[in-house]
């Protein structure tokens, strides 16, 4: 099942991307989600995740929201977000 | 003989440190043989010897202090009168004075290695 | 003890006594540097054992002690820093301030692992290090003159190859928040400028021409090429810092409601989609700048191109001050926020705690609690000039600028009204640029912090935003105290090696303590648990320091707006802190009773029985 989401980029994804935000619909299933994610966006989410970026699914980080409810639902925000440091 | 690209420095200092280490084993930039010079905040801009095949440093001395010997120039210390007519004809800025003798010095080229030019984070050298 | 061969260290400590302009060199003691490592660790033990208690942070009794760390001026990568230690006039208890770029790395050249600067100097004066020689030289005609035109002179009088350390006409006037610029860079937070302004010391050049040597060479080699490594591939250090500087986390904090805007009223900024990183790093940052050593060169030149603003400039924006200048007076103006921060470092103020200032100076005009007469002009948020006149007022002690200059705490005190409850401070140091209403383990670093609110003795928010552990909710309590405990000492130990906090975001513990041991050789720091120690007693011992000087549990709190009001709009809506649980959980952690005293036990256990709560 096709679920549309938001898609939010920062800094260093963002710089990637090109852009801010993007609307799109993709598969409810994540890992589906994401290769989809990866044919429309410049980031390569795929190679990066856990490495250089991070998703937040409604602002939470996304192995937990996962494993809360399994899939991706209708209106979720996915932030595309590098690790943090202070400053 | 590495050239700078004095646009990419950002003013770190890692090639003094790392040619300090190099050569005599403690960390004191003030012996290097490449030196940082800072024009604050727009530029940082890196003196070091190109070891040019027509050295003009060569034709200013009076003293013939300066001589190529091991594959490099150098400066024979006991010639040198620190007279720096060789820092003014280097056409490059390219002669680091010592701050602690007063007299000039030129990079040995570390034996080929060049630790300048693989410590460098913001990849200011090249070898030409 | 005999023959003792310092590595890393210098091996000396200058003592300097401005009002007799004498000064003495002794060996640096070998116990303090095995229990103490330098920089904010040497503060703490030299300040705790020699400053009077309840002095006047402004009088000729208040000392300075600064003091780099084993690591400082190495090969080490971001090796340039200098901790500043004092009792400070903004909050009457303990300071630690830090100073990045060359002037620790130059001290230690020049062969002293610290100053200490006590009494006061009968006029302005310049103090002159040049490896062995000191003298004391008359400053009167720097002072009164703005920082970088100072520098400049000096510059012209000592030559190309010093470092310096130089008030501006806010320390000279002992404003409160003062600052200490250093290059481009400053000890910016507390008052140090205060506490030497009061000490009719303008300024300190530095020259250093000796070496620093290496206990186990190849060790250290290998080490430090590692970190050099580690710092490249990681994905903070090595990626969004190097390329944006500190406003990395920038659009992100406002999207997860941690960045307060309009002194913490709402988690909402409209604005962000002119004012980012992304347009900094287009529109603003002409190249990037790195300190001693480093290879993440954070450090940007910014420039105005066009606009009310063409032509200003600043090392920086720093997200500190991008915040302080910006969503904290609701501005957006980066060309007003670039020009508002060189201000900061011409008159030599805090930007951080001007800004904050500034923020509630608005909140209380349009509040009615100060009227457009008392200030001159009316001061809405968003309103740009009145920052930069507000900065020049507070800078020169003019009108109301005279009371914001002393500090939030003190304005609203004198104001009442009920300001108090909005004056965003914890023991007298204005908030930075982390709502705890979005990430609590913020709340909790600010309650306890050492130095009163302060990001840089906790910065929890990587940890609870993003989550990587998956057992952090930043709306929740549990696991805070930890992870704020943990953060403290560990910082600790970086600010006494002393080296640049941002290590802490691409290297782990255990590199950074390896690095210390193959550099040093000290034995009896055998494990990393052994250097973690270091940080747990500088931490207790901070806290002894200011609890002699009045404070309490009462003082790790937060203001009542982060207690009581929750945001009304966006993603932090509805939330407050719980401090109470986190705090009873924390004070458990460090093995402090109730009212917040480290315990006999603790003090026992760290080697510091002696010292009496």
């Amino acid at each position: 099942m096709k679920v549309k989401i938001k898609a939010k980029f920062f800094a260093l994804p963002r710089d990637y991307q090109g852009e801010r935000e993007m609307e799109m619909e993709v598969s409810e299933d994540f890992q589906q989600a994401l290769e989809e994610i990866d044919s429309r966006t410049k980031i390569g989410i795929r190679d990066k995740l856990d490495k250089r970026f991070l998703i937040l699914i409604n602002g939470r980080n996304y192995r937990k929201v996962l494993e809360d409810k399994g899939k991706l639902e209708e209106g979720d925000n996915l932030a595309f977000v590098p690790f943090l440091g202070g400053g | 003989m590495p050239i700078a690209d004095h646009k990419k420095c950002t003013g770190c200092h890692i090639c003094e440190i790392i040619c300090s280490v190099h050569h005599r084993k403690v960390m004191n930039p003030k012996l290097a043989m490449v030196k940082v010079n800072s024009n604050w905040p727009w530029e940082d801009k890196v003196t070091i010897c190109r070891q040019c095949k027509k050295p003009k440093c060569v034709e200013a001395c009076e003293y013939d202090a300066i001589e190529r010997a091991d594959g490099y120039l150098r400066i024979n210390q006991d010639k040198c009168t620190a007279c720096l007519e060789c820092v003014k004809a280097c056409p490059f800025d390219g002669v680091v004075v010592s701050e602690i003798t007063g007299k000039p010095i030129l990079c040995d080229i570390c034996n080929g290695e060049y630790l300048c030019v693989s410590w460098c984070p913001a990849k200011v050298f090249s070898k030409a | 003890m005999d023959n003792e061969k310092y590595f890393g260290y210098a091996g000396k400590i200058l003592t300097v006594d401005l009002g007799s302009s004498d000064y003495v060199v002794e060996n640096t003691p070998f116990d303090l540097i095995i229990n103490f490592m330098g920089g904010k660790g040497f503060g703490a033990k030299i300040l705790y054992d020699g400053l009077k208690p309840g002095c006047d942070p402004l009088s000729q009794d208040n000392i300075m002690v600064m003091a780099t760390g084993p690591l400082t001026g190495t090969l080490m990568p971001a090796s340039g820093h200098i901790a500043l230690s004092t009792k400070s006039p903004l909050t009457g208890i303990w300071l630690d301030s830090h100073c990045a770029g060359f002037f620790g790395p130059e001290l230690k050249m020049a062969g002293y692992d610290a100053i200490i600067i006590k009494g006061k100097a009968k006029k302005p004066t310049v103090l002159v290090v040049k490896d062995d020689k000191i003298s004391f030289e008359d400053g009167k005609d720097l002072w009164g003159k703005l920082i970088f035109e100072s520098q400049e002179l000096l510059r012209q009088k000592y030559g190309e190859n010093c470092q310096f350390m130089c008030i501006g006409p806010a320390g000279e006037r002992k404003a409160r928040f003062a600052n200490i610029v250093s290059g481009g860079r400053g000890f910016g937070r507390g008052g140090s400028g205060a506490v030497m302004g009061s000490k009719n010391l303008k300024a300190i050049v530095v020259k250093g021409t000796k070496a620093i040597r290496i206990h186990d060479f190849d060790g250290f080699m290998r080490m430090c090429k590692e970190a050099y490594n580690e710092l490249s591939v990681s994905p903070d250090t090595g990626g969004g810092r190097p390329k944006y500087g500190t406003n990395s986390i920038y659009s992100f904090m406002i999207e997860a409601g941690a960045h307060p805007i309009k002194n913490f009223q709402t988690g909402v900024f409209e604005a962000v989609k002119e004012c980012n990183e992304d347009v900094l790093d287009k529109k603003y940052y002409k190249r990037h700048i790195a300190c001693f050593s480093c290879p993440i060169n954070c450090s940007k030149a910014s420039r105005v191109d066009d606009g009310k603003y063409k032509g200003k400039f600043t090392e920086g924006p720093e997200y500190e001050n991008m915040w302080s200048l910006g969503a904290q007076c609701g501005n957006s103006n980066i060309g007003s926020i670039i020009y508002g921060e060189h201000l900061c470092d011409e008159y030599g103020l805090d930007a951080i705690s001007a800004g904050n200032v500034i923020g509630f100076t608005m909140e209380c005009f349009e509040k009615g609690i100060i009227s457009e007469k008392q200030i001159g002009f009316r001061a809405n948020f968003g309103n740009d000039d009145a920052i930069i006149k507000f900065i020049e007022m507070m800078a020169k002690g003019e009108g109301i600028g005279e009371l914001m200059s002393q500090g939030v705490r003190r304005m609203s005190k004198e104001l009442g009204k009920g300001s108090e409850k909005f004056a965003m401070h914890v023991k007298g140091m204005e908030m930075p640029a982390y709502d705890p209403r979005g990430a609590f383990g913020m709340g909790l670093a600010y309650a306890t912090s050492d130095r009163g609110a302060c990001h840089l003795r906790a910065w929890t928010l990587g940890d609870e935003v993003l989550d990587v552990q998956e057992r952090m909710d930043p709306f929740a309590t549990e696991f805070k105290a930890e992870l704020v405990k943990n953060q403290q000492d560990f910082f600790a130990v970086i600010q006494s090696a002393v080296v640049c906090l941002f290590l802490n975001f691409g290297l782990t513990q255990r590199q950074i303590t390896r690095c210390i041991q193959t550099l040093t050789g000290i034995k009896e720091w055998k494990t990393t648990e052994d250097i973690l120690k270091i940080g747990e007693r500088i931490y207790n011992l901070t806290r002894l320091f200011s609890m002699r000087e009045g404070i309490s549990r009462k003082d790790d709190t937060l203001p009542e707006r982060l207690l009581k009001e929750a945001v009304k709009e966006g993603p932090t809506k509805g939330v407050v802190v719980d401090l109470d649980t986190m705090l009873e959980e924390y004070y458990l952690v460090r093995h402090w009773d109730e009212e917040g005293r480290p315990t006999k036990e603790k003090l026992a256990q760290l080697g510091l029985d002696k010292y009496r709560v």
